[in-house]
């Protein structure tokens, strides 16, 4: 047999699996990455929290709550597979008598996995988003909070006005990773019968036995696909730059 | 009524003593030069004031309001007494316009045109009318001072606190600084000022206070502080001079 006949013939029967896969890999690394960043600022957020000894109980307590919770799921996020996670997160709601196969049956690849695996990316992301949020704004220069704060500006106005804006400008570049992560990690999804593009190409395969023309067809476009985002992500990075927007005195405090 | 007056104000860092017993009043319209060595207070009884840092004693009242009640309106007070900072704290990511505006539109609630106006008008005051649509990223550093100088006035605050507002400058561009500072206290307004340009001091202020590690050492009108220095202030002078 020869693998560049074995090529033609996949792409030419089952091109439209190829792209309906390439279709919800890219589903799931926008939404998983966009969704997963909106949430993790709120988990950064919580992992800020201090209790101060001037505030009152309640809200020591609802501040000491927050962070052992957004604190925990970090973690636990963080420190086991994704894959696993699907699985626990398909049996989980079975047991809660959810079975995401009767949500949106009969549709091929926009299915009820599709929406389950669209949540697991999403919450997944959003713990390691947290990580690079709260990165981000530990790395603002305390002086832009006090110069916020001593104009009247109240905590809120400032984290959401000044320094969140400038955190999320500085953690672009870490964004763009976990993007691209995504692009390839989603293919993990595949074990609750996420129709992304390994899953396209294992069907193919099974269906053909064409193994290695198949899953080459999906690494060259795994492949394409972070070359390319990864120079978006440098275009972006340039037109940024240009701007100097972000660019500030550095230094905690003077020494004096 | 003083404006501003500050009681017995106490303040420590982890058990160290910072601000031991500091006490002075302010009238409105005067401009009182704060002085001292390095690591004397100075920064953190400014910073008291304008309720960045929270006293362990004492008290401050701000026209007779005692603004370290648990009442007080932390914001409101900020917003009424503001700061100019050594390393300007411009937002990094707003030009000098926005700026100007932020603070206007979110603590005073004025309109988008009338927030304009006037961040225009400010910024005509200190000659950089030009630069509305600049990022600070790309000023020098006397144009960032006074771009927060600017942003300060925008407020229409009661009182003005500079803490070492010409220290990270190069000496070319400590004189326009210097001269929008002797501009406003010429306009009569109020403010407080912690500087090591001694001269500059001594011209623009009519009240002085010497800070020794955490206390008044001297405290009066300038003229007659400079006349009669303690022996601590004129050893501080003495210093000062040399350098
Ligand atoms: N946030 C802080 N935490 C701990 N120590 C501080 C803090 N701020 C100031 N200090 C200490 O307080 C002393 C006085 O500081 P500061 O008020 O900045 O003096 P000055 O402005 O007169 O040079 C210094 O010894 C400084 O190290
Ligand atoms: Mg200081």
């Amino acid at each position: 047999m020869n693998l560049g006949e074995d090529i033609a013939r996949m792409l030419s029967t089952y091109w439209q699996q190829f792209l309906l896969g390439l279709a919800g890999t890219l589903l799931l690394s926008v939404v998983g990455t966009g969704i997963g960043l909106f949430l993790g600022i709120f988990i950064a957020l919580g992992k800020r929290l201090r209790p101060k000894k001037e505030d009152p109980w309640y809200l020591k307590i609802g501040k000491g709550f927050l962070l052992g919770l957004s604190s925990t799921y970090s973690a636990v996020v963080r420190g086991t597979p994704m894959m696993v996670q699907a699985l626990l997160f398909k049996y989980g709601c079975m047991m809660l008598g959810v079975n995401w196969n009767n949500i949106l049956p009969g549709i091929d690849v926009f299915n009820g996995w599709m929406v389950a695996g669209l949540i697991v990316i999403t919450l997944n992301t959003a713990a390691y988003m947290g990580e690079v949020v709260l990165a981000g704004l530990n790395g603002v220069d305390v002086g832009q909070t006090e110069g916020a704060r001593s104009l009247g500006l109240s905590a809120n106005q400032t984290l959401w006005s000044v320094v969140l804006p400038q955190a999320l400008r500085n953690a672009i570049p870490t964004i763009g990773n976990e993007w691209i992560v995504n692009i390839k990690d989603s293919s993990v999804l595949n074990v609750i019968g996420v129709a992304e593009l390994y899953f396209a190409a294992y069907n193919a395969a099974n269906d053909s036995y064409a193994f290695m023309a198949s899953y080459l067809i999906i690494a060259v476009i795994y492949l394409l696909l972070t070359l390319l985002s990864n120079l978006f992500l440098k275009v972006l990075g340039i037109k940024l730059e240009g701007k100097h927007v972000f660019r500030f005195f550095h230094g905690r405090r003077a020494a004096a | 009524m003083s404006i501003l007056e500050v009681r017995n104000l106490r303040k420590s860092f982890d058990g160290a003593p910072v601000l031991k017993d500091v006490s002075f009043s302010l009238e409105k319209g005067e401009c009182l030069a704060i002085l001292g060595n390095s690591g004397s207070g100075k920064s953190t009884c400014l910073r008291c004031i304008n309720l960045l840092e929270r006293p362990d004693g004492g008290s401050i009242l701000f026209q007779g309001e005692d603004i370290l009640s648990r009442k007080t309106d932390e914001n409101r007070v900020r917003s009424r007494i503001n700061m100019v900072f050594q390393s300007f704290n411009l937002f990094a990511n707003m030009n000098v316009l926005q700026n100007c505006m932020i603070a206007q539109r979110k603590v005073l609630h004025r309109g988008k045109e009338e927030a304009k106006k006037i961040a225009m008008e400010n910024l005509a005051k200190v000659g950089l009318s030009d630069k509305a649509d600049a990022f600070p990223s790309t000023l020098s550093g006397g144009q960032k001072q006074r771009v927060a100088i600017a942003r300060s006035l925008c407020m229409n605050p009661e009182i003005l606190l500079f803490d070492e507002p010409t220290s990270a400058l190069d000496p070319m561009m400590v004189a326009e600084v210097c001269n929008v500072m002797a501009k406003l206290r010429d306009e009569g307004v109020t403010m407080v000022l912690v500087t090591h340009q001694i001269e500059f001091a001594r011209k623009i202020s009519s009240k002085t206070l010497f800070l020794y590690s955490g206390v008044v050492d001297q405290f009066g009108d300038t003229g007659e502080v400079f006349a009669k220095p303690s022996p601590k202030f004129a050893e501080f002078l003495a210093v000062e001079k040399s350098m």
